[in-house]
């Protein structure tokens, strides 16, 4: 075969998932952004990106998503990493049950995980009426409610995540540690840490981006002001019929998203070298 | 000597009823003594409890004067070369080998000599600066050394740190490690499974089964006096046959072996090959050639007598007047006999008037 038909048919081959991505991703992704420049009369402007940054409700809302996000990541983060420092170097029967139950949460449907946690912590639902109703903070509508949703949601896989690279630092490795000297916060922060931090990085990527773009979570336990960007698109897209504007709070969160991204690939590649 | 490493009654059973049981031994200040067994048989077990990676249910282990059974590993004055997984693979050489100096705040300029000191003995001078992942197997594995002898052991154990490698690096690295510890006058406690390198390293060996001694000796002795069955059947290449014994005797060929007391109806007799000499003329035993492998300058000669079969070495030079098939007469310089597991010792052997010709 020459040299030419060899690239045709590479083409060839990598044509229909290019045109099923180009169809179904590329080109409404190009649509909302072209969308997102032009005013109700159709022609190119700034109206909705100055409508985002400066009505003060949106700022609010801008605000609230990186809040709401930056809180959960840390929070997650933190705890998965504790439970998989905990699972990587014990072996007690209660290391191994929490070990064999604690992706439960993952396979619980999220509408269904989300009003069972409505129900539990409403202010007049189990644990209410268990302690008494001027006992309980409020969780309800309120961002403590959506930082707990995320934690329900995120920790169990970020938790997977942490156990399999801690479990890929061998025991050998940890132990020619002790052998030279290191004392227990030595080994953690010149070889535990060192060695599991870039998988960290990855859960960190993954964490943010769920968090940032989420919807149901935040649209049934949020509170009604500030809300998330993502809820508050849907709510320009189907209530106020703000298309213009949808696409461009979209944008803003893709963006978000591709900035993170961006930073991570930048790191793993600094790390190549 | 002083002793260096010495201990008692060391005992560790794991919940699988596997381990080890009341381990006695010490070893002498620059001696190497090398931990020789089958897999499973709980070599690494005691070289993790000298290390304090075990916590042992019952025993001591002292080194010098001092008692460590109850101290950490970071506190015990020894350095262990592991199985495999040695280095850190996120710090380049030199911060593995300068760490524990780190650790002890040592300054900068005596890290660095002592670090190329290290990197000087192992002759890897040019290495500081790699990763582990940039080393091969051979190099990682001395750098592990170096860092293990960076910490001035009192005793350093070594864990198979040549089992990964191939025949060739294996021999050289042995060859390297026996230089540097005669050099450096170390006290050594080494564990392989491979008795050929035990054999050529160590003063001292001791032989283990299934978490007990088997038997501890020199290489020499091990090779030559083989106290029990099993150590006979691991070291080296041995021919066992089985043979009836009535009254206190046992007879091979026209020999006659007599015991003080035997318990048994049978005795296994152990016979290395080089103890066998095929000759014509007169021979203690009658026996045919069954085949001939050539294995470059001498052939293994295989024998069938009629207690069962042998084999032997022959040199190339005597090798043209033997044929397959061909009836020789054979002498036995030495036999060992073993009852049961334990060996035993005849009192007298005496050749039986028949005479054996060919
Ligand atoms: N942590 C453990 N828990 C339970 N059993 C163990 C443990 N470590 C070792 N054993 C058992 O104890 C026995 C001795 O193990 P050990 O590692 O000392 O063997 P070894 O002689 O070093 O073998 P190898 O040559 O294969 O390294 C083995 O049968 C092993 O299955
Ligand atoms: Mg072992």
């Amino acid at each position: 075969m020459s040299k030419r038909k060899e690239n045709l048919l590479g083409i060839a081959m990598v044509m229909p998932s290019f045109i099923s991505l180009l169809i179904l991703v590329i080109w409404p992704v190009m649509i909302s952004i072209k969308e997102s420049f032009m005013n109700g009369e159709g022609q190119f402007s700034f109206e909705n990106y100055i409508y985002v940054f400066t009505e003060p409700m949106m700022l609010n809302n801008i605000k609230h998503t990186v809040v709401v996000t930056l809180i959960s990541c840390i929070i997650v983060l933190f705890i998965s990493y504790f439970i998989a420092i905990y699972l990587r170097f014990t072996s007690s029967k209660i290391a191994n049950f929490i070990r064999k139950t604690y992706f439960i949460p993952m396979f619980v449907p999220g509408i269904i995980a989300i009003y069972g946690f409505i129900n539990t912590y409403r202010d007049n639902g189990w644990i209410a009426r268990l302690i008494g109703q001027e006992n309980l903070p409020v969780l309800m509508y309120d961002i403590k409610g959506v930082v707990m949703m995320n934690m329900w949601f995120n920790i169990p896989f970020t938790t997977m995540l942490l156990v399999s690279a801690l479990s890929a630092i061998p025991d050998s490795v940890i132990e020619s540690a002790k052998d030279v000297g290191a004392t227990k916060l030595k080994i953690f922060w010149k070889f535990i840490f060192p060695l599991s931090y870039k998988t960290m990085l990855v859960a960190t990527t993954f964490l943010f981006m769920g968090i940032v773009g989420s919807f149901t979570a935040p649209f049934l336990v949020d509170s009604n002001a500030p809300q998330m960007l993502g809820v508050s698109m849907q709510q320009h897209f189907s209530v106020y019929h703000e298309f213009g504007q949808a696409s461009s709070i979209a944008v803003i969160m893709f963006i978000m998203s591709a900035g993170i991204g961006y930073l991570y690939i930048h790191s793993m590649m600094k790390e190549e070298k | 000597m002083d002793i260096q490493l010495d201990v008692k009654n060391l005992t560790h059973v794991f919940k699988t009823g596997e381990g080890i049981r009341d381990i006695n031994f010490q070893i002498k200040q620059g001696e190497l003594l090398t931990l020789l067994g089958p897999s499973g048989c709980g070599k690494t077990t005691i070289l993790r409890s000298v290390g304090g990676f075990i916590q042992n249910q019952q025993g001591k282990i002292i080194v010098g004067q001092e008692d460590i059974t109850s101290l950490s590993p970071e506190k015990r004055p020894t350095a262990m070369v592991f199985q495999s997984y040695n280095l850190w693979p996120h710090m380049t050489v030199f911060d593995n080998l300068a760490f524990s100096m780190k650790l002890k705040k040592m300054s900068k300029d005596h890290i660095n000599e002592r670090v190329q000191w290290a990197l000087r003995l192992i002759r890897l001078e040019n290495t500081a600066k790699k990763y582990p992942s940039e080393l091969s197997g051979g190099q990682q594995q001395r750098i592990a050394l170096a860092r293990a002898l960076l910490l001035n052991p009192k005793v350093l154990l070594l864990d198979e740190p040549f089992s990964a490698l191939d025949a060739k690096l294996r021999y050289e690295l042995r060859e390297e490690l026996r230089e540097i510890q005669s050099k450096e006058n170390l006290t050594m406690l080494f564990v392989t499974h491979d008795q050929e390198e035990a054999l050529s390293i160590s003063d001292r060996i001791i032989v283990m089964n299934k978490g007990d001694i088997e038997q501890m000796d020199s290489p020499r002795s091990i090779y030559n006096e083989p106290n029990t069955l099993f150590v006979a059947k691991f070291i080296g290449k041995m021919n066992f046959i089985e043979i009836p014994i009535a009254d206190h005797k046992a007879s091979i060929g026209n020999n006659m072996y007599h015991f003080s007391h035997t318990n048994s109806s049978k005795l296994t007799a152990a016979i290395r090959p080089e103890d066998i000499t095929i000759q014509e003329g007169k021979g203690d035993w009658l026996a045919s050639i069954k085949k001939i492998m050539i294995l470059g300058h001498y052939a293994e000669v295989t024998l069938e007598t009629e207690d069962g079969i042998l084999k032997t070495f022959v040199e190339k030079r005597k090798l043209e007047s033997l044929h397959v098939h061909d009836q020789v007469s054979i002498l036995l310089q030495d036999v060992r006999f073993f009852e049961g597991n334990d060996w035993i010792k005849y009192i007298k052997k005496e050749e039986l008037p028949t005479c054996i010709t060919v």
